[in-house]
């Protein structure tokens, strides 16, 4: 924890938000689970989960390599630059921090679409190229900057239009109507996206 | 679903107008896919990790309760640890679904507003580690409590929208 009197106003901040929420879930989770007598489950986990994940990130590993090698043929064809170029409007809203013709604005075009599109294994590795440019913008400081805390609260709302595996989860699972969701999803992810943006704007003043 | 196939011609075809060597440019990006993986995959173990044991100590279910009870009928309960797990774990919150769906059925209540809340929303946590673990960034200022105050009014509006479309 970091206390700070930033012009006679004091603010308490939380230097690695991530590190204390990690910190508490491993920590207050073994400490629950030996006195709640769950210990086979907690041993089962901490055995387990490392192993499970790590297979996990050889499927990750093909995915990214495969859209990063197209994600570069799209970046060598210009292909990149037109999407941000289309999307430059809202881009300068939303990232008033980057430049209209950088490769963090193609990225973050990219990124954006697929995620609209519900491409998420295209999204994550054109969302990962997009922050390392970003990081390049922001002089790799340790700090992240508007457009990251932007970029990143966007993608944490969920732009994706159409619940394509949900509506199949439901029809499998016996829905009369699989598709009746659609609506409110739409409804839902729409105002949560908005809520994001809106607190990130308001909150980047403060923190 | 055609639109990954769809973009992958896409791109394809940019690249030979614009008579780019599509193989060796694809090569040449695909080099890079294998560098980000493995310096994501620390933070990945980490997450998944905390998220298990967290889990598997039954304390989700606990706080899932403990909220339950501050809410009241109207609010389905079966939902609530779907709204917990969510931004922690993609995984964790599908399986919490199943059980929703086998329970209950998709088209009950819970069953509407639970499919709700998993198309709208993402695994926050997960996101945020892996984004700016890749670039080294610890201090990660508005982005997790904007997110939260994001979450949280998803799952409200889920609730209301299922009640208002369906009831």
């Amino acid at each position: 924890m970091v206390y700070k009197k930033n012009k006679g106003i004091r603010i308490i901040r939380v230097k690695s938000m991530l590190n204390l929420i990690w910190v508490t879930m491993v920590v207050v989770g073994l400490l629950v689970g030996i006195a709640t007598g769950r210990h086979e489950a907690i041993v089962d986990s901490v055995l387990n989960s490392a192993k499970n994940s790590a297979a996990m990130i050889i499927g990750l590993i093909g995915i990214y390599v495969f859209w990063m090698g197209i994600l570069n043929i799209a970046k060598e064809s210009g292909m990149v630059d037109a999407l941000a170029k289309k999307m430059k409007k809202c881009l300068k809203f939303l990232f008033p921090e980057v430049p209209a013709k950088s490769e963090a604005a193609g990225f973050i075009s990219l990124n954006l679409v697929a995620n609209i599109l519900g491409m998420g294994n295209a999204a994550t590795p054109f969302g990962l190229s997009a922050m390392r440019e970003l990081d390049k913008l922001n002089g790799h400081k340790k700090i992240a900057s508007n457009a990251m805390c932007m970029f990143l609260v966007i993608n944490a709302s969920s732009i994706q239009l159409l619940p394509l595996t949900l509506i199949a989860f439901r029809s499998a699972y016996g829905s009369a109507n699989p598709a009746e969701i659609v609506l409110p999803t739409l409804i839902t992810t729409t105002v949560n996206t908005l809520v994001a943006i809106t607190a990130a704007k308001i909150m980047e003043r403060r923190y | 679903m055609l639109c990954v196939p769809g973009f992958i011609l896409l791109v394809i075809a940019a690249g030979l107008k614009k008579k780019v060597p599509v193989f060796d440019s694809f090569i040449k990006g695909a080099k890079g896919g294998i560098g980000i993986a493995f310096k994501i995959l620390p933070y990945v173990v980490g997450m998944v990790f905390a998220v298990d044991i967290f889990n598997a100590s039954g304390c989700f279910a606990y706080i899932a309760q403990g909220i339950a009870a501050l809410l009241g009928p109207a609010f389905p309960p079966e939902i609530l640890p779907l709204a917990l797990m969510r931004p922690f774990s993609g995984g964790a919150a599908v399986g919490i679904l199943i059980g929703i769906f086998t329970l209950s059925g998709p088209d009950s209540f819970a069953g509407r507003v639970a499919s709700t809340i998993m198309g709208s929303s993402e695994t926050l946590f997960y996101t945020v580690s892996l984004y700016y673990g890749s670039i080294g960034v610890k201090h990660t200022r508005h982005t997790i409590p904007a997110s939260l105050v994001a979450e949280v009014t998803g799952v409200i509006v889920a609730v209301a929208v299922c009640a208002a479309l369906f009831y």
